[in-house]
């Protein structure tokens, strides 16, 4: 556990859903019915998740899949990447694992973003990025389109650039920071 | 004085309505316009040309008396912050990168993301310039090659686009058409 004091905030502030997750009224959420989350997540005010940006077709998609206990940041935008494949044009949709937290500012057009990955302030995510489990990308970082982040790495840089490689108690330490960052996410007693 | 609103939208355009405009703002047809952009015409007015992207917190500010033209498929990424005199065509201003009111592009440029262009004196970039490095240090020359590919990718863009927001987004209106 951790000793450090409870972050509170309104209670009217925020909507907490049945499954935990605290999402800020302030925070624009597009095509809503198109956005998963997994529970215990958190979004922060003037974030921007883009649901609407969708596959053609008018089967139901999802968009963005959310896992558990990630912090979407204030000011993050969220939006599903596109391209042309076969000369069709078409947003594909983006996946986020569990205990990812994303910074202040940043703006993620990753396909795919594993598990415990943590990403810094003011940072881009170019268009199909690929971050694997327990990666770290450092504030300011500018990750081109197409990058596959390995697991247990650390980017850094514009371009961003592999700088280091994380000792192997990453997933469990970051997993004990977010879990206990949303415990400590309470709201403030009226 | 600031000057008064008056925003024109073509009928063909599609700006959503969780937008902010000021002052003497037009915008030409095919145009997709995302929530949450700001497009504030403080002095002089603004006008946007046919067939340009503006992603969303895109801020577009004209800060000088005379007319801040922007050409036609024009795709201004996230974030980005534009406030430069003149804009060509098909110029591609990267995620959170930032043009200040001394720069003009001219046609086919690109600005690379988070890179921000800030010359001292009025400077007119060239055609086909391709900026990045830390605080546009490093710029050069692009062939050119591939640009009629990035002007379709952009038009099905922009078309898929126009398809899709009115679907989920409500849209606004111009007072005047």
């Amino acid at each position: 556990m951790s000793f450090a004091p409870v972050t509170t905030y309104p209670k009217s502030a925020y909507i907490e859903t049945d499954t935990g997750n605290k999402v800020s009224r302030r925070a624009t959420i597009s095509g809503p019915q198109n956005i998963v989350l997994g529970g215990k997540s958190i979004i922060s005010p003037s974030a921007v998740l883009r649901g609407d940006l969708r596959k053609a077709g008018s089967a139901p998609t999802v968009v963005i899949t959310l896992g558990r206990y990630c912090l979407v940041g204030e000011g993050v935008v969220v939006r599903p990447p596109y391209k042309t494949y076969k000369g069709a044009f078409n947003f594909y949709p983006m996946k986020i694992g569990d205990g990812v937290h994303i910074g202040e500012g940043s703006v993620v057009e990753a396909a795919q973003i594993g598990s415990w990955v943590v990403i810094g302030r003011n940072c881009v995510i170019g268009k199909f990025a690929i971050i694997k489990d327990c990666a770290r990308i450092a504030d300011g970082t500018v990750l081109p389109p197409n990058t596959v982040v390995p697991a247990l790495s650390l980017f850094a840089g514009s371009p961003g650039r592999f700088i280091e490689d994380l000792p192997e108690t990453t997933q469990e330490v970051v997993e004990a920071r977010t879990k206990a960052y949303y415990n400590r996410f309470q709201p403030a007693e009226q | 004085m600031p000057p008064k609103d008056r925003f024109v939208i073509h009928s063909r355009a599609v700006v959503c309505s969780d937008v902010d405009l000021k002052g003497e703002v037009t915008i030409g047809s095919n145009t997709v316009v995302h929530p949450k952009v700001t497009i504030y015409a403080v002095a002089g007015p603004i006008t946007i040309g046919s067939g340009c992207i503006i992603e969303e917190g895109v801020v577009i500010v004209n800060r000088r008396k005379d007319v801040m033209r922007i050409g036609e498929e024009n795709h201004f990424e996230i974030n980005s912050r534009v406030e430069c005199a003149v804009m060509g065509n098909c110029n591609v201003i990267g995620t959170r990168a930032r043009l200040h009111l001394n720069a003009s592009l001219s046609s086919y440029c690109v600005v690379q993301p988070a890179v921000e262009f800030s010359p001292t004196t009025p400077e007119m970039l060239p055609d086909y310039t391709v900026l990045y490095g830390e605080g546009a240090s490093e710029r050069r020359l692009w062939s050119g090659q591939g640009a009629e590919q990035e002007r379709a990718l952009r038009q099905k863009h922009a078309e898929y686009l126009r398809e899709l927001l009115p679907k989920f987004n409500r849209q606004r209106k111009g007072d005047v058409d």
